[in-house]
């Protein structure tokens, strides 16, 4: 055999090899990923956290069907391979907690994972059984954050919640609100109790907290973790389905479709810690994480973004 | 109070359209082939509710609104939705109805004409049409929603047999037109416009069969 031959062997493995990675490989999942993650710090630690986290309410709740666990794990992946770790997750989402479970064990990614759990319950009695069974199920010795839910009950529960981080059982304490609600209730407590972290609502097309609530926790030194991003898919549709173009200098904060610029928005917010969408979808999840990665909007670039937003 | 007023019909529904059909697309696979003997009791009740004949028919009735929520709101739904449970039963409860009606049996009144054909049609469309609809609008064959299994299709048809029959009946109206509505009202904050045809057909059949009623009464 000639040096040619084996040469041409060679050659020919190689390009037979490196095709058959390629097939294997997703280059488009990992596109973009060049650039640097963006973290915030929580506020009372200094601790860093992504900017984009993943919400489960309503995604994840697919019960014990077992294609859909599979699918959603995907999803676990993508997000994790993309550098996330804040997953958001309540009792009140019906089975998203065991569906986190089954994805965070096929992955094995107990440790990646920054868990932000809520407790949602009137019942005294409940509340640590229901915390206790959400842990178990995400197979975790404690959790990063415990949230009141909606503020439910947040008289008793917040105390209760204090005692745990107080005693090493949780890291960081919180409450939350969607859509809105409870403002004046939720800056009662954010200027009266120590909490680490609000759950509030906050997007491009419903800034109300920016007039007392997000100056409010920059003041007192609260992270903030804004929900309903996207209010449930509609802002992407509105924008994207009525093929209403992205501006082309959304590409110098490097934004390359609707989802990154709506959360880029967000979280540049100088308050803002992360924001939680929430997605069944591989490929929408890569856009999120895209959005953690690059440049971020200052000031007067976020006038524009709200300025280009209000005339379509 | 005033945050019930934020809320909207989508914060209630804890599912994705895809999962929510998905659920009668998994009880089909685990039921079959038992939908068979379901769907051939409606078909009896169909012909018994024709031939103005109902003897038994409510216990056949009882016999699927138990079905349906066991398989459905206890066994599947209800891993998925907190309320399931109480969906479930109400169907058992509905059930138990259907068993008190048949053991008190009915006045000896044939049931009026004009409500008599409104329940057939009605009863014969959820036995037949409904659960094509379903198809027609793109979704699977495998999720199909059959009456006995399905919450839906079984109240609706419910809502035509009692129609169609003889008084008295309007206790036994409550939870199949609550359940339609339930469902309908599901999904349209999901998106799935058909899925209103249970809610609106029962509406309006009760109460066309109620003004009907009073019409005669007077």
């Amino acid at each position: 055999m000639s040096d040619a031959q084996i040469s041409r062997r060679t050659m020919l493995g190689g390009m037979l090899g490196g095709l058959a990675t390629a097939a294997l490989w997703p280059p488009s999942l990992f596109a973009g990923t060049d650039r640097k993650l963006i973290t915030e710090p929580i506020p009372s630690t200094g601790e860093h956290i992504p900017v984009v986290g993943m919400g489960t309410w309503q995604t994840f709740n697919v019960g014990n069907d077992r294609r859909l666990r599979d699918a959603r794990t995907q999803v676990l992946k993508a997000f994790f391979e993309l550098g996330g770790s804040v997953i958001d997750s309540s009792p009140m989402y019906g089975s998203s907690h065991e569906v986190v479970g089954y994805g965070l064990d096929k992955l094995d990614k107990h440790d990646r994972v920054f868990s932000a759990d809520k407790v949602w319950t009137r019942s005294d009695s409940e509340a640590r059984p229901q915390m206790e069974e959400t842990k178990d199920e995400w197979g975790i010795e404690f959790f990063d954050l415990m949230q009141v839910h909606n503020l439910l009950a947040w008289e008793k529960r917040l105390p209760m919640l204090l005692d745990l981080k107080a005693s090493g059982h949780i890291r960081y304490v919180g409450v939350t609100t969607s859509h809105g609600r409870r403002h004046d209730a939720l800056e009662k407590i954010m200027r009266t109790r120590d909490i680490d972290f609000v759950q509030l609502s906050y997007s491009l097309a419903n800034r109300e907290a920016e007039q007392r609530l997000l100056p409010l926790a920059k003041e007192r030194g609260i992270a903030v973790i804004a929900n309903r991003p996207f209010r449930q898919g509609h802002l992407v549709d509105r924008f994207q389905d009525n093929n209403h173009p992205l501006p082309e200098w959304a590409s110098e904060f490097g934004c390359n479709n609707w989802p990154q610029f709506l959360l880029k928005f967000i979280v540049s917010h100088p308050a803002v810690t992360c924001a939680i969408p929430a997605t069944t979808k591989v490929e929408h999840m890569r856009e999120n994480m895209l959005a953690a990665r690059g440049a971020l909007p200052g000031d007067k670039m976020r006038e524009r973004m709200i300025g280009y937003v209000e005339s379509l | 109070m005033g945050d019930l007023a934020t809320y909207s019909l989508a914060d209630f529904v804890a599912v994705t359209p895809e999962v929510y059909l998905r659920l009668f697309a998994r009880q089909n696979v685990q039921l079959w082939p038992s939908q068979l003997v379901t769907v051939v009791i409606g078909f009896v009740l169909l012909y018994c509710a024709r031939c103005k004949d109902f003897r038994y028919g409510h216990l056949g009735l009882a016999v699927v609104w138990v079905w349906s929520g066991i398989t459905f709101h206890f066994n599947l739904y209800a891993e998925l939705n907190w309320a399931a449970i109480y969906f479930g039963y109400g169907f058992f409860g509905q059930a138990l109805l259907h068993c008190l009606r048949e053991y008190v049996g009915s006045r000896q009144e044939e049931p009026e004409a004009f409500e008599w054909n409104l329940g057939i049609a009605v009863a014969g469309f959820s036995l037949i049409l409904y659960p094509l609809i379903v198809v027609v609008f793109g979704n699977s064959w495998t999720g199909i929603q059959l009456f006995g299994t399905a919450p839906p299709t079984t109240a609706l048809a419910t809502v035509g047999f009692i129609t169609a029959t003889r008084r008295p009946r309007w206790f036994l109206m409550i939870i199949p037109v609550i359940w339609c509505a339930i469902s309908s009202l599901q999904c349209l904050a999901m998106g799935l416009y058909w899925g209103l045809i249970p809610g609106v057909v029962a509406v309006g059949a009760v109460m066309t069969a109620f003004f009907e009623d009073r019409k005669t009464d007077g």
